[in-house]
């Protein structure tokens, strides 16, 4: 089991998607292949408004994932906290299925005695410390987000530093939106680096509509698309299915 | 929570306690100050069981630590079925004290060396037991007492030797800083900790501008009361310092030089290089005296020798003349 991955998606945007469909869809088709949607909305004088936040907070809950409003100067530390609690909350959720299996409805962590639940805490995270992590970072990068560029980069420079830190592994893959002829373009494969980074950001001018939908579509084929094949093959096992 | 509730009473063990006042909001939960069995506790209510219980398992591991440096030590765990839902409690000591930076800046500046002491062997303890501390802050240490000692809080922070760090505040965080990663080791808390003094002797947190060597010695020069610990600070902020020990045993030196400054040469400050900072600082210097007869000793080992080795040339020569 300690060999398996982890998947997730990490959406940072600062405004309502206005163009194709409701990206809470592709969250909840994520959601199916066991792979968590994680938003980031960015506060400071962006459209976000009462419509961009109940957005954010609807395209988490349909894809299980985690989810913050803040202001770019506190990125950074939202960013990595996101994503290392999406990945606690996962191999929790995980867990809580199993304990349910093996010890019957309504025997979840919570539900554990004290002493028995300090023991589940510390394999869930020797977990959520061991496990490979995949991350495909997708950065809403329409043209209100020029002045939060900057703010991104290093909050992403973060991430890498403290995941870095783990036991485990970590892949990224960098996508922003709108792409020039598509939805969203893909700037770096599966990598353990994110060198390609600062490359990608330094040539982007930040242009044009917030198509979320559809680039959280194109994004999620990819990810699905570069799965093992396997991960279909059992339903049930399928979050922490490995490579062998 | 707008109104702190009446009574919590324990749904496993089911012991009550009384709310009597909150007593703050930290990282993971609120604190109330409670009453039971006609004494007073501080209980920790946590916004989630997981978090809640990673702490717990922080905390029974620290419970038998010995040192002057007070922790919160755990009375009851147990869960309460709240109007909201079961939250996850835990009883503790009430630790009354003063946060360590308005200490030394209202009354203490004399005991900051001290009290420094005092954190760098309760770390050295906590590292030798696997854990760091990981959110050192001045926040979370707080004065107590009458001669003052330090007590600590939060457990919130502290991570397993070699993991990434679990919690952490930027303005103390090495990976923040730039001078590293965020894996758990004695250096990260070192690290931390020069900080914190820093912030302490100068009433407010250092923030970092462009380069942060460039900044921390800008800082720590402008700040008088620790220039006999510069070099100490500086090891410590570039990580040379492989534990705490090592640290205290180079703070205590520099602290016996401040305060007997005839008797022995102060250090100057030191460049970086390849010896351990404490074994280059803690080498012996002999005394006056025992120099001095140690020179003659050498000059006269010197006219011995030199006087044996024109015998053997002079014999020579004569051997070839002959």
């Amino acid at each position: 089991m300690s060999t398996g991955t982890l998947r997730q998606i990490l959406l940072i945007t600062d405004g309502c998607s206005n163009e194709g469909r409701e990206p809470a869809l592709a969250a909840a088709v994520a959601r199916e292949h066991n792979i968590t949607v994680n938003v980031i909305g960015i506060l400071d004088h962006g459209e976000l408004g009462e419509h961009g936040i109940e957005e954010v907070e609807r395209i988490a809950q349909a894809g299980g994932g985690i989810h913050q409003v803040v202001y770019a100067r506190d990125l950074s530390k939202t960013v990595q906290m996101v994503t290392r609690q999406a990945m606690t909350q996962t191999i929790q959720q995980v867990v809580n299925k199993e304990l349910t299996h093996i010890l019957g409805p309504e025997q979840m962590i919570d539900a554990l005695p004290p002493e028995k639940r300090s023991k589940v805490v510390e394999v869930v995270e020797n977990l959520s410390e061991t496990m490979a992590l995949e991350v495909l970072i997708l950065v809403d990068t329409s043209a209100s987000m020029k002045s939060k560029i900057g703010a991104v980069v290093q909050a992403l420079r973060d991430l890498k530093l403290s995941l870095g830190s783990r036991i485990g592994e970590n892949r990224f893959s960098l996508w922003t939106f709108p792409g020039r002829k598509s939805a969203a373009h893909k700037h770096m494969d599966w990598s353990t680096d994110l060198t390609a980074l600062e490359r990608a950001f330094s040539r982007l001018s930040p242009q044009g509509t917030t198509p979320t939908g559809p680039a959280l579509e194109e994004a999620l084929s990819y990810m699905v698309g570069s799965l093992p094949e396997n991960l279909f093959a059992d339903d049930d096992e399928g979050m922490f299915t490995s490579y062998a | 929570m707008p109104n702190p509730p009446l009574v919590i009473r324990g749904k496993w063990r089911g012991k009550e306690y009384r709310v009597l006042r909150e007593l703050g909001r930290g990282t993971g939960g609120i604190v109330y100050e409670v009453s039971h069995a006609q004494r007073n506790f501080a209980l920790k209510v946590g916004h989630d069981s997981f978090t809640l219980t990673s702490e717990i398992n922080v905390l029974k591991l620290l419970q038998k630590a010995e040192g002057t440096v007070l922790g919160p030590s755990l009375y009851d765990v147990d869960d309460w079925v709240s109007p909201s839902g079961v939250r996850s409690f835990y009883v503790m000591n009430v630790i009354k004290g003063v946060p360590v930076h308005h200490y030394v800046r209202n009354q203490g500046e004399e005991w900051l060396p001290v009290l420094v002491m005092q954190l760098l062997g309760f770390l050295d303890q906590l590292h030798k037991r696997g854990y760091v501390f990981g959110d050192l802050k001045p926040e979370h240490l707080l004065v107590t007492g009458s001669p003052p000692r330090l007590v600590w809080f939060d457990a919130g922070g502290m991570t397993p030797i070699g993991r990434a760090v679990k919690e952490y505040t930027e303005l103390y965080d090495r990976g923040y800083w730039q001078m590293g990663d965020r894996r758990a080791n004695p250096e990260y808390d070192l690290f931390s900790t020069s900080l914190m003094i820093l912030h302490m002797a100068q009433g407010k947190p250092v923030t970092l501008q462009q380069d942060p060597l460039t900044t921390f010695i800008h800082q720590m020069e402008r700040t008088p009361l620790l220039t006999p610990y510069r070099t100490v600070l500086k090891n410590a902020f570039l990580g040379r310092y492989p534990s705490a020990q090592a640290m205290k045993k180079d703070w205590f030196i520099a602290w016996q030089k401040d305060r007997f400054p005839g008797k022995t040469r102060r250090a100057p400050f030191s460049q970086p290089g390849n010896t351990s900072p404490s074994r280059r600082t803690t080498a012996n210097k002999p005394k006056k005296g025992w120099r001095l007869l140690v020179k003659v000793f050498k000059i006269i080992l010197f006219l011995i020798l030199s006087s044996f080795l024109s015998l053997l040339a002079a014999l020579y020569l004569i051997y070839q003349v002959l």
